[in-house]
């Protein structure tokens, strides 16, 4: 058996400490400020100082790098929490927000010296959707989850007699796969991880995909409504879209610096000019 | 040790939601944060009620453990109870678990965003006690332990374990299913196609119950042992609960049940629970209050306490300078604890001089004690709840008695026994109540005319010789002539069937299986009590529990709450009594009215209040009136309400355990002591303090001395001594007992409790040897000389004639004054002291009548009018965040029949009128009410602080019964409409 706390360890946290309820509470309302604050300055910017278009001078350059490293920060959540890597994992969900805020803010600030209709506008935009998505999500569904406990009588009447076989089938091929994926793990309990995914992607995504088959089946997902069931999987399917972007953008100014001067000079650090 | 898992049995679960109000104080969990909840389902097609408790299946299989994104999980599984729990400093709060559960057992916090969910109380079992779920419940629905242990249990019992695998995840919560009815027709599933009203399922309402105005237990971590376990009782119902309440840092922390107490075992209902948040409520009063602005305009100066009651004095005199001393009323329910009322409160107006001082008994019961007394020569009821007595009848008709709502514990044993022994239950009443729909018979009677059934149920008894001849020749007075009266007036089944609107199989039925059970427990409530033809239903089923031979002994018997000592008036000295020179005005606020609004037939020109009049008298519009024209007007409250804003001062109340004492009697003669144990907020004080302090100012200190402020001592050295039934049941003694009851009368301090009275071959207390029951004859007394002169002196008859309210759907014999106002007064032979009293006469309905006259002009439905479900009492939990979160709204139920032809869904607001006023509702619309019927709860009020509403007083008249003086609170004409419309 894996992943079992002690129980005394439990009894300790059964009240979360005053520090991390601040700390899970807190964020919220800053980021959807701030992210407010940073979407009328761009566009404020935008509109009065059309000639500050100089997206890599030194000052915004510098800033856009470090705010490309706090964005990843999240992913570094991402990671940390499926890698086994926190203890704390909700720490890092703060850090997460934190950082994408921030981040937020300083690409922002280097963003608005380029051209927001333009590829990499498209990624400060997913960017600005990630920040206020999650952020919404947070305050508004949040209330909806709580809502749900107690949502579902019909689940506590008698089985019917042909419910089950379906699952029972998509449990026995769950059963046949995991040994390969994790000799130790019990189907009962077992989800995999990141560690599998880099271990044995195959059979992650094929037990991942059995996991998805038994999950309809079961409806449960399904039966909590479209906005709830599906905000966290466009949250990291936009996230991993930014991600892409971002990376791909980094490449283009700083390696193909000659693609993206597009003929106008290249006033910013860039490795190499390849692309003019 | 095997792996863990809670048992529900959905045949005991009476929807109390006491296993909420623990889970929530236990765990410090605030609003929408569940670890359980108890749903209730019902239907629109047929009359259906169920109770499922939802909470965390603890799956072999756990969906939510398999769909936590993080590792190593924040869920874990005990890999040997099986316990499934979260590890919060783990949990990001992503939600993923919650969409997973497919029961809907999975709670969120959505503060500070993490999972929540039972875990068997974790720290509970730590300390080797078990889930607090499962130590209060009432019902004993629920219970813990080793899964296999529990299953066996259950083969054992025979109960059917429902299989809800539907997702193999090996759910290891029991769910007991209930017995298939031998009568009902019924599907295989209970469950099935039933679904909860919209008014537990719409979360809007609920949004103003947040953080910020949750106070206790939200937050509060109660993961260790208290510093200190003291035992007590609750203040709120009669069903007097023994707790222990547990304290930490000095602060009441956790309310418990008594596990000591050999009776109740630890079960308490919800309401218990949540006096932790009266204890520590911010919208209590904390300081006198003077109203500086017109009557009604709400604005009010703190002022001291000693400016109060001087103030207060000094109008007190004006009042009776000009008026006399009747012309203060006093008014005190057992909010105010019994030694208020029957004590401190008793001594102030004896010295003061008024006749006028009252109880709730008008609105609450009155009408059985006066049957009682007449009848049984007391009002200590005989039975009490233990295995060997009520635990043993084999048959429990309820006759207007929601016991499972409003006395949840109680009806949880009861429940409990009669499901063991095969004993059965049948429940008389308009509604499909969670009473109701744990019998094995629902008779759906129209309101009013339990007399009817009861005297068809006699008649078919005596014309079938099912009669217990023996017992009626000893021990029934005047039996003879009842049972020929009865056969006189052709009270048979059918004409009962016509009146009740039963099935006439049905009555002959339930006629034979009360005279052939070997004993039978008839209950009787405030769906009884509160009509104008109380004494005489009151009468009526005692004859019937009577010629069955259910009086005496244990098993069988007539019961309606509470039963009371038989008071004796503490005593003043003689010659510190102040002169009376007129009678009451009658025994009711509402017989008052008069006096205040029209000075007839003599002027009340005051009002001392420990209640809400303009919420809880019937008739608001006439009582606001009433009150709005007084010289003077002060209230004692927790809290502010709809009466506040008219009072001249508003003085804050302690409670409880804010000053201790005895607050309320029990209904099998149980009294519970409670010492203070919290300070009252800001400067609130005890009703005790409140009267000594005013009557210093009158010079009463040598009788109302200032040490009686200690409850003990006033006990000890007065209250006790006045009664003797109580006598010798000493403090010491008391305060001897883990659990604090004694059950009353006690003869001598080192005699054994009281059990079972009236059995045969006893003496009733205090009386001659021989004399079984408490009337001078020794007999249960229906008819004498004596006491047909009484009624006869009011236009009645000792014998049952049948009567009912005017409002009626159909044509009814009713009452009406006699129309004799210019005769000399007379004084009514039914009450203790000089009152008024009407005489009336029976009115056979013609087109004239009151209830024609309302149905011509549209008024064609039956107005019901009673407790809400078991988590609120009146007003008080409306104060209280967890009983709003539970039922949050102003419900009317109405049939699907009705909500249809005025195009009203579940859920939708409906406007419900009489010729008094009109109010607005939330639609519950179930099949479990009489079709011509609708049911609106007491106890809103529109100052409350979370979901006011107005009270239902708005709608009812409260005609009195001229014996009794109670009133009818129970049946009006109304109209119903979709509101808007």
């Amino acid at each position: 058996m894996k992943n079992i706390s002690p129980e005394s360890r439990l009894v300790d946290s059964c009240v979360p400490s005053g520090r991390i309820a601040r700390l899970r509470r807190a964020p919220l309302f800053v980021v959807l400020g701030m992210a407010l604050v940073v979407l009328t300055g761009v566009v404020v910017v935008q509109a009065a100082m059309p000639d500050l278009r100089e997206a890599g001078s030194p000052l915004r350059q510098s800033l856009a790098m470090l705010g490309g490293l706090l964005l990843l920060v999240p992913a570094g959540f991402s990671i940390a929490k499926r890698g086994g890597l926190s203890k704390r994992p909700p720490s890092w969900f703060v850090a997460h927000v934190l950082a994408s805020a921030a981040g937020l803010a300083m690409v922002s600030f280097h963003a608005v010296g380029g051209r927001l209709l333009s590829p990499p506008g498209v990624v400060l935009a997913l960017l600005f959707f990630l920040v206020l998505q999650g952020t919404l999500a947070r305050i508004f569904l949040s209330p909806k989850l709580s809502q749900q406990f107690g949502s579902r009588p019909p689940s506590y009447r008698e089985v019917g007699s042909s419910d089950r076989a379906a699952l029972a089938a998509i449990i026995e091929r769950k059963r046949a796969l995991l040994p390969r994926l994790d000799a130790q793990a019990s189907e009962a309990l077992f989800s995999p991880n990141l560690r599998h995914a880099l271990r044995h992607p195959w059979l992650t995504l094929r037990y991942a995909r059995l996991a998805a088959i038994e999950s309809r089946l079961v409806g449960a997902r399904r039966g909590a409504g479209t906005s709830l069931s599906l905000w966290r999987r466009l949250h990291i399917a936009v996230a991993l879209m930014f991600l892409a972007g971002l990376a791909a953008h980094v490449i283009v100014v700083v390696v193909f610096a000659g693609y993206a001067a597009a003929g106008r000079p290249i006033y910013w650090w860039h490795l190499a000019a390849w692309g003019a | 040790m095997g792996r863990l898992s809670l048992s529900i049995d959905l045949e005991r679960c009476t929807g109390c939601k006491s296993c909420e109000a623990a889970c929530k104080q236990v765990n410090g969990l605030g609003p929408s944060e569940y670890r359980n909840k108890v749903m209730w389902l019902g239907s629109q097609e047929a009359p259906a009620l169920d109770f499922l408790t939802v909470t965390c299946q603890q799956c072999e299989r756990p969906a939510c453990l398999r769909a936590c994104p993080v590792s190593p999980k924040a869920l874990w599984k005990d890999p040997v109870t099986g316990v499934v729990s979260v590890d919060e400093s783990r949990c990001t709060g992503c939600g993923e678990c919650v969409l997973a559960c497919p029961y809907g057992a999975m709670g969120y916090d959505a503060v500070d965003h993490h999972a929540v969910k039972c875990d068997l109380c974790a720290p509970r079992r730590e300390r080797g006690e078990g889930p607090a779920c499962a130590s209060v419940c009432p019902t004993r629905a629920i219970t813990f332990g080793e899964r296999d242990e529990l299953v066996a249990r259950a083969e054992a019992a025979d109960k059917p374990v429902r299989d809800h695998d539907h997702f193999l995840q090996g759910p290891a919560t029991l769910y007991l299913d209930r017995k298939r009815s031998v009568e009902a027709v019924e599907p295989l599933d209970r469950l099935a196609g039933k679904m909860p009203p919209v008014l537990l399922t719409d979360h809007r309402p609920r949004q103003r119950l947040n953080a910020e105005v949750a106070k206790a237990p939200y937050r509060m971590d109660n993961s260790a042992a208290a510093d200190e376990v003291k035992p007590g009782g609750c203040h709120i119902c009669f069903n007097a609960c023994t707790l222990k309440f547990h304290v930490r840092d000095g602060a009441v922390v956790n309310i418990l049940g008594n596990d000591e107490d050999p009776v109740f075992q630890g079960r308490i209902c919800p309401k218990s629970q949540m006096t932790l948040q009266l204890y520590s409520n911010p919208a209590r009063l904390t300081r006198p209050l003077k109203r500086i602005g017109e009557p009604g305009s709400g604005r009010f100066e703190e002022i001291s306490w000693e400016q109060a009651l001087d103030e207060i004095a000094a109008r007190l005199g004006q009042v009776r300078e000009a008026h006399g001393s009747e012309a203060l009323a006093i008014h005190m329910g057992t909010r105010t604890g019994v030694l208020n009322i029957m004590g401190y409160m008793r001594l102030f107006s004896q010295m003061w001089g008024t006749p006028n001082v009252l109880t709730t008994e008008p609105f609450c019961d009155a009408g059985k004690v006066v049957a009682l007394e007449q009848t049984l020569g007391s009002t200590a009821l005989g039975n009490i709840y233990t295995e060997d007595d009520i635990g043993s009848a084999r048959l429990y008709v309820y006759f207007g008695d929601n016991q499972a709502e409003t006395r949840p514990v109680n009806f949880g044993m009861v429940n409990d026994w009669r499901l063991t022994s095969g004993a059965r239950m049948v429940v008389i009443d308009p509604r499909l109540t969670a009473t109701a729909s744990k019998a094995d018979r629902w008779l759906a009677i129209r309101p009013g005319t339990d007399m009817a059934l009861g005297l068809g149920l006699i008649h078919e008894i005596f014309a079938t010789g099912r009669h217990q001849l023996a017992f009626c020749e000893q021990w029934v007075m005047g039996w003879e002539r009842w049972r020929d009266f009865i056969e006189a007036k052709g009270y048979s089944a059918e004409w009962a069937a016509s009146v009740t609107d039963l099935d006439v199989a049905m009555i002959r039925s339930l006629a034979a299986e009360i005279a052939a059970a070997d004993g039978c427990m008839i209950f009787a409530s405030r769906g009884i009590n509160q009509h104008n033809n109380s004494v005489q239903t009151n009468r009526v089923l005692m004859f019937l529990a009577a010629i069955t031979g259910n009086w005496g002994r244990k098993g069988g018997g007539f019961f309606n709450v509470a039963a009371e000592p038989e008071w004796v008036t503490v005593p003043v000295p003689e010659a510190r009594r102040a002169p009376i020179s007129k009678p009451a005005l009658g025994r009711s606020p509402v017989a008052w009215l008069e006096g205040m609004l029209r000075g007839r037939p003599y002027p009340i020109r005051a009002l001392i209040t420990g209640n809400n009049p303009v919420g809880q008298w019937p008739g608001q519009a006439k009582v606001r009136q009433a009150l709005e024209g007084l010289d003077l007007l002060v209230q004692v409250e927790l809290f502010r309400n709809e009466t506040s804003a008219l009072a001249d001062y508003v003085l804050p109340a302690a409670s409880g355990i804010e000053k201790g004492g005895i607050s309320r009697l029990a209904e099998d003669r149980r009294i519970v002591w409670n010492d203070k144990i919290a300070e009252p907020p800001g400067e609130a004080r005890s009703d005790h303090w409140f009267w000594i302090e005013l009557g210093k100012r009158f010079g009463f200190d040598d009788v109302l001395q200032e040490r009686y402020k200690d409850p003990g001592v006033f006990w000890d050295e007065v209250f006790r001594r006045a009664t003797p039934d109580l006598t010798d049941i000493t403090l010491a003694r008391l305060k001897s007992k883990p659990y604090r009851w004694m059950r009353t009368p006690v003869a001598h301090e080192d005699d054994p409790e009281t059990g079972t009275l009236y059995l045969e071959g006893s003496t009733a207390f205090g009386r001659a040897p021989g004399k079984r029951f408490p009337t001078p004859s020794g007999q249960l007394e229906f008819w004498s000389a004596a006491l047909d002169a009484k009624f006869a002196s009011m236009g009645l008859s000792a014998l049952p004639v049948f009567y009912t309210e005017a409002e009626q759907l159909i044509d009814l014999p009713y009452l009406a004054p006699a129309g004799n106002e210019g005769a000399a007064a007379q004084l009514s032979p039914f009450f203790h002291s000089p009152a008024a009293l009407e005489t009336v006469a029976l009115v056979s309905p013609g087109a004239d009548s009151p209830g024609a006259r309302l149905r011509a002009e549209g008024y064609d439905t039956e107005l019901v009018t009673g407790r809400p479900t078991a988590s609120h009492f009146h007003s008080w939990t409306h104060y209280f965040w967890q009983s709003q979160e539970m039922w949050p709204e102003l419900y009317c139920q109405l049939h699907p029949d009705k909500a249809r032809r005025i195009g009203i869904a579940d859920g939708e607001r409906v406007c419900i009128e009489t010729p008094r006023g009109s109010l607005e509702a939330r639609a519950w619309v179930t099949a479990g009410i009489r079709p011509d019927a609708v049911f609106v709860p007491i106890g809103w009020d529109t100052t409350q602080p979370f979901h006011p509403a107005g009270s239902v007083n708005v709608l009812t008249e409260g005609q009195l019964d001229p014996i009794s003086h109670q009133s009818n609170l129970k049946l009006h004409l109304c109209r119903v409409r979709a509101a808007g419309s």
